[in-house]
């Protein structure tokens, strides 16, 4: 039976929520073997492209392994997307685009936004279930504060 | 036993006065103020790199102190610096921060700058026939601007030495490598770091925080040789760690990291593998290298708790595609605003600034001492470059840092 959009969409959606609950294991359930991850934008300041993090299903599973162990930001960070397009690219690959939002709730019980952006995913359909094979967050936010070793 | 406020407050019992400052050199809007005057508008600024301002019209609009700047390449190529303000009613001129222009037009009343910042042109001009200026008259305000090893500074004293005398020797480490190659920046990240830019430029030389960073700690601090480096003091408030007492040059080992590669590749000719390097350049550019990375840091001062931090990650012109994705994933793994370092540096100035702020620390201490056999050279995870910034900011400032306003005296 062919994935639905409806599928697609819950895949992308799941993804935002198990990375909110820092539930990396469960979170990397959702990618197919061998994908990449980028996040990406475009800087004004030196007129190009530039990736700000790039790294295949090895390093983004060492990474995500390693938060607990690295100073990173005391608050929480809450994610909200909205999946904009999906196009199929015939019977195994989607490409889909989703608006993100990323907020980030300090310690002390305050929000603000964090970064906003788009998911553009290639999402593998050849299976029983929708797996995420290429991620890529590409932010309009250049300004991301301290940072974070949290990915979005 | 705890302290109670007096003791508290009183200065740390160290032997050398001059090994703790006072908090205030963060904190205060009057010193604030004055540092702009005496220490930011009198030595040299770094800018940007040359290739963001490659052909002729290319521009980066930036401030220092406060003053709205643009840095311009000339038809006659020469790199400048203007003061980013119109001078018929002050609006600034160039608005974007980067690109590039034929001339420079203020958007208020149509005038117009060359690129060499001669004003060429007002709408209907003969209304000023009578009374005046003329355009000779009103060409903009240049800042001195010169390039050391394709790195742009700006200094705002007319007077002030020469800008590779104020480098001098500690332009030894990154000058040569970067001559090596034909460089160009890859990556730029600015943050809004609340905190002194001080504090800031400082992290980069307190390299005794590193036990704090899980990367330096399993790559580095740990391993054998990590303390066998000197800090080099220059003058000027200058200073570098590059190589072992011996000579020999400090290879950090990546792979120690969980699925990080050593870094053998794609290092820039002049460099051993996986070398690391760090050359401090009074008042606050801190330049890295980590065998196929370069980091430019600086930051720019807002205010006494507020500055912005600038990075730059530099690379060889013309390579490969597969190169300069390799280089670039190595430079982020440790640096932007995503990495395992750079985030985490913040993270630690904005929680010393908070405490500074409120008053709850009085002072900042810069009494580690880790010497060498020979009883000179000093070990990277001394305080002795601190100790060499605040004394020339000291000698700058006319004050000292332990007591910048003479406040033990007052409370007494």
């Amino acid at each position: 039976m062919p994935i639905s959009d409806e599928q697609i969409t819950r895949l992308i959606y799941r993804s935002c929520l198990r990375l909110d609950a820092e539930d990396f294991e469960a979170y990397l359930e959702l990618f197919a073997p061998e994908f990449e991850y980028r996040i990406s934008n475009y800087s004004v300041e030196i007129r190009k492209d530039q990736r700000w993090m790039d790294v295949n299903q090895d390093e983004y599973k060492a990474l995500l392994e390693s938060i607990p162990l690295h100073s990173k930001p005391l608050g929480t960070f809450a994610r909200h997307a909205n999946v904009y397009d999906i196009e199929r690219n015939g019977e195994d690959r989607a490409k889909v685009t989703t608006f993100l939002t990323v907020y980030y709730t300090t310690p002390d019980g305050g929000t603000k936004v964090f970064a906003v952006g788009k998911y553009f995913d290639e999402v593998d359909i050849s299976g029983d279930q929708p797996l995420i094979a290429d991620r890529e967050v590409r932010l309009e936010t250049r300004e991301v504060g301290i940072g974070s070793i949290v990915p979005m | 036993m705890s302290r109670n406020a007096e003791e508290h407050l009183s200065p740390p019992k160290v032997a050398d006065g001059e090994s703790y400052i006072h908090a205030s050199v963060y904190t205060d809007p009057d010193l604030f103020a004055e540092e702009e005057e005496k220490v930011l508008r009198r030595t040299w600024k770094f800018v940007c790199h040359i290739s963001e301002v490659e052909k002729a019209g290319d521009y980066r609009t930036h401030q220092w102190t406060g003053v709205p700047l643009v840095t311009i390449r000339g038809n006659d190529d020469k790199v400048r610096t203007f003061v980013n303000t119109c001078s018929h009613r002050g609006a600034k001129i160039v608005r974007d921060v980067a690109g590039n222009m034929k001339h420079m037009t203020c958007f208020f009343h149509m005038w117009e700058y060359d690129l060499e910042g001669n004003c060429t042109y007002q709408p209907r001009e003969e209304g000023y026939e009578e009374l005046g200026p003329t355009k000779d008259d009103l060409s903009l305000r240049e800042i001195r601007t010169d390039i050391f090893a394709g790195l742009i500074f700006i200094n705002f004293d007319g007077n002030a030495e020469s800008l590779r005398d104020y480098i001098g020797e500690a332009g030894e480490p990154f000058e040569k490598i970067f001559n090596n190659h034909e460089l160009e920046v890859f990556h730029y990240n600015q943050t809004h770091v609340k905190g002194n830019w001080k504090a800031w430029y400082l992290t980069n030389c307190d390299l005794y925080h590193e036990w704090s960073h899980l990367v330096n700690r399993t790559t580095s601090v740990l391993t054998k040789g990590y303390h066998d480096r000197p800090w080099r003091i220059q003058p000027n408030g200058h200073g570098y760690n590059a190589h072992h007492l011996d000579g020999s040059p400090f290879q950090v080992n990546y792979k120690k990291y969980k699925s990080w590669e050593n870094r053998d590749h794609l290092v820039f000719k002049g460099l051993a593998p996986g070398e690391f390097r760090v050359t401090d350049i009074f008042p606050n550019l801190s330049v890295f290298f980590r065998a196929t990375c370069i980091r430019l840091n600086h930051s720019t001062p807002i205010a006494p708790g507020h500055c912005i931090m600038e990075e730059r990650g530099l690379a060889i012109k013309g390579e490969s595609r597969e190169d300069r994705r390799m280089r670039t994933k190595q430079f982020v793994q440790i640096w932007g605003p995503f990495s395992r370092n750079a985030s985490e540096d913040c993270a630690y100035v904005e929680a010393t600034h908070a405490c500074q702020e409120a008053g709850a620390n009085p002072y900042d201490l810069m009494s580690r001492v880790e010497k060498f056999e020979d009883g000179v050279h000093e070990r990277i995870h001394s305080d002795t470059y601190l100790r060499h910034f605040w004394g020339e900011w000291s000698r700058l400032m006319g004050r000292p840092a332990n007591n910048p306003k003479n406040f033990m005296e007052a409370a007494e």
